[in-house]
């Protein structure tokens, strides 16, 4: 028994929703990149459409392609990983109850502000009566819902996983985020970003499967990078593996001087015999883009080609069999994916 | 190759307690342990009544050695305040603590700080003291809590509303069962803001006088704050340690109503087949169960379908039934934790809280909630109910050790 990733879409800034390897240039709003989205309309009755914001429409419909891909019907549980949720319900409500004194406030935006929102709108769109989970631990999100995915696939009853990794700028959110300095230090080429990026998930490997998940970890505080190192060796030996059969290493590097030293430390080091690229410059910098990293590296693994322009060294030899994800968010989280060809 | 579950610590705050003790002995003296009810200093009309904790942010600093001055969530400050409890009971330190994961759960992070911000930066984006806004994500609390313990492994967070922190024992309790980890630190935290007290107030579900869970006349809940956490280890971890489990975790399911954002279905389907599920993996059958701590917030609407719920499943037999939220008031995202101590609590000392307020029978109900504190039975296996918007039901199911 395995953990397959059967289906998977990514609303990304490089039209990526139906498949296609990210577009050359992303779609900005000269602040950051701004996803490009299908045509919701075609996905949500128009009634609910006007209620729900955009980042549960992104949700909704990403999950809604992931399904089709995978030709599932109805998943058994839902799991989403979001770090700041739903960022525009909640500010409509402040900025209402700041306004109004707290008199006469519609409740509507209140009911959409809890970060649980875009998962049970999943489960409503799908009338799905299963587990429904939100996890929001900032960069690291996305894995503790998939970690969870991966233990309730070995379980009875649970045969399909809807899971994924969503979160959205907002004008709000950038300009405080900004003034917290959190872009001050990316590096060229690297913009804040948003997504969104689901999977289903399944322990039985079918004719759409795209790529099988080895292992998912996480680690909490500062770590040293002989301690990071350790990590990887081990995740890599429990599987039994060798570190040189690492055909790609996805790294979470965003231009940060301060802490992009451990990437730079591993390419060099552990994983100098793999081909060590680079995502968050085509998805943006956001806290659920690892999920952006696990569509990409699930479409890989599939396609078999690395596309250009992922600030790869040089070209990798085929067959791509693994491919490591590995991104820490100021030596505070970690997070680690490992996936395997099928 | 599933491990065993057991609770070997427990950590509380609450509007009846600072602790475990203090929040035990209140539920004992019944009526007389019921917390005042203080008016919310909000712009709402009539300033809905709350439970809340009677410490500043300043002294639970002070409690907890750090700087009384620094800017802090109070949703953080309750956290560890009952993490640290939980931790200290099971005197682990070193590196069975550090490689120890916390599952921590909020429903709207740091926003009692936050919401203090807004009014300046609506204002003018430039202004609003930035201090007030960084720990705004549902992380921050759980990072912090994780960071004073100093523990170093796998750390995350739920938030799903009112039922978060069941979902975090869950997930606790599956990374246990799966051998993930040997031990973990789950529960959640609230602290009481304008945000959740507005938004519940436009939803008009705040009672204006003491809650009333499963009478007829119940006019909706109130609002509390709180904390609570257990410490969950496996057989190994806890017998290497020489720990007595408290009782063991033996059962747990979350579903969805699938029915609407926020209202529960009439039928209570997504809160029946949590209960039914969860008793399935415990291996029980419903008249197995000694006790129901109900989520029995006292809204209308929640009563009718979790009551409806309890009727399908436990008819003509049920367990003795009741809601303790008159005594913490609802505290959302902890209450999940909180009610999972009162839980484990009531196997340890074979106790039946009463569901006080209650004078009306709810003519849809074929049973009555127990209104008086029973301790003349033993209390072998507990369920415990955590519903949230979103349709989100979870029960946790504790069993006698």
């Amino acid at each position: 028994m395995g953990l397959y990733i059967n289906g998977a879409c990514a609303i990304s800034a490089r039209e990526t929703h139906f498949g296609d390897f990210p577009g050359d240039k992303g779609t900005d709003n000269g602040l950051w990149l701004k996803t490009t989205t299908p045509d919701f309309k075609q996905f949500i009755e128009a009634k609910s459409a006007r209620r729900l914001s955009r980042i549960i429409k992104m949700g909704v419909v990403s999950s809604l392609l992931a399904m089709n891909e995978a030709d599932a019907a109805m998943p058994d549980a839902i799991i989403a990983g979001t770090a700041y949720g739903c960022m525009s319900d909640t500010k409509k409500f402040l900025k209402a109850m700041i306004e109004n004194d707290g008199k006469f406030l519609n409740p509507t935006p209140f009911i959409y502000s809890t970060h649980n929102t875009l998962s049970s709108q999943v489960a409503l769109q799908l009338k799905c009566k299963g587990y429904n989970q939100t996890y929001s631990q900032n960069s690291v999100s996305f894995e503790s819902a998939l970690i969870d995915g991966q233990m309730l696939l070995t379980e009875e009853g649970f045969n399909t996983v809807l899971t994924g990794g969503i979160d959205e700028m907002t004008d709000n959110l950038y300009t405080i985020t900004k003034r917290l300095g959190l872009w001050r230090r990316l590096g060229e080429g690297v913009q804040p970003g948003e997504g969104a990026a689901f999977f289903i998930l399944e322990s039985q490997q079918t004719p759409s499967s795209l790529a099988r998940i080895l292992d998912v970890a996480t680690l909490h505080g500062a770590k040293t990078e002989t301690e990071i190192e350790n990590w990887i060796r081990e995740i890599i030996r429990k599987h039994h593996l060798e570190l040189n059969s690492l055909d790609l290493c996805l790294l979470g590097k965003n231009g940060d001087r301060t802490y992009d030293d451990v990437y730079h430390h591993l390419e060099t080091g552990l994983l100098n015999n793999s081909v060590c690229a680079a995502y968050k410059h085509i998805c943006g910098e956001y806290p659920t883009s690892s999920s952006f990293a696990c569509w990409l590296a699930a479409k890989i693994l599939k396609k078999q080609i690395i596309p250009n322009g992922l600030h790869q060294q040089r070209s990798a030899s085929t067959p791509i069999n693994n491919v490591l994800i590995y991104h820490q968010h100021r030596n505070r989280e970690h997070g680690l994916i490992l996936l395997q060809s099928c | 190759m599933t491990n065993r579950v057991f609770v070997t610590g427990l950590g509380l705050i609450t509007a009846i307690g600072n602790s475990v003790s203090e929040t035990l002995t209140s539920l004992k003296a019944s009526e007389s342990g019921l917390p005042n009810l203080t008016p919310f200093e909000t712009d709402i009309e009539n300033s809905p009544p709350v439970c809340r904790i009677d410490l500043t942010n300043g002294e639970l600093q002070k409690r907890l050695g750090i700087n009384p001055a620094k800017e802090i969530s109070r949703t953080a400050l309750l956290g560890l305040v009952a993490a640290k409890e939980a931790v200290q009971a099971t005197k682990l330190k070193g590196n069975d603590l550090e490689s120890c994961g916390l599952i921590s759960a909020n429903s709207v992070g740091g926003m009692d700080r936050s919401e203090n911000f807004y009014p300046e930066f609506l204002d003018n984006p430039k202004k609003g003291k930035l201090r007030q806004v960084i720990g705004h994500t549902c992380a921050f609390s759980t990072n912090l809590i994780a960071d004073q313990l100093g523990l170093k492994s796998m750390v995350t967070t739920i938030s799903t509303a009112c039922s978060s922190s069941a979902n975090a024992i869950m997930f606790g309790s599956r990374l246990i069962r799966h051998g993930k980890v040997d031990r973990v630190i789950a529960g959640g935290c609230d602290a009481l803001t304008r945000f959740t007290v507005n938004g519940f107030g436009a939803l008009k579900i705040l009672d204006n006088e003491r809650c009333k869970p499963f009478d007829e006349k119940r006019a909706g809940l109130n609002l509390g704050e709180g904390a609570g956490y257990l410490v969950l280890e496996s057989e190994t971890s806890a017998m290497s340690g020489n720990r007595k489990p408290i009782c063991e975790v033996t059962g747990f399911a979350n579903t969805c109503d699938a029915f609407h954002q926020t209202a529960s279905s009439p039928e209570g389907e997504g809160s029946f087949l949590a209960m039914q599920q969860a008793l399935n993996m415990a291996g029980l059958t419903p008249s197995n169960v000694d006790y129901i701590n109900a989520h029995g917030t006292g809204t209308r609407n929640n009563d009718l379908s979790e009551g409806i719920a309890i009727s399908r499943l436990f008819a003509p037999d049920h367990p003795p039934v009741s809601s303790t939220k008159p005594f913490t008031g609802h505290t959302l995202g902890a209450a999940g934790g909180i009610e999972a101590v009162l839980s484990c609590l009531s196997i340890r000392n074979n106790l039946v809280y009463p569901n006080l307020c209650r004078q009306h029978p709810m003519p849809e109900l074929d049973f009555e909630p127990v209104r008086t504190l029973k301790s003349d039975r033993e209390t072998h296996h507990v369920v415990s109910n955590s519903f949230g918007f979103g349709g989100n039901d979870s029960t946790l199911v504790f069993s006698r050790y």
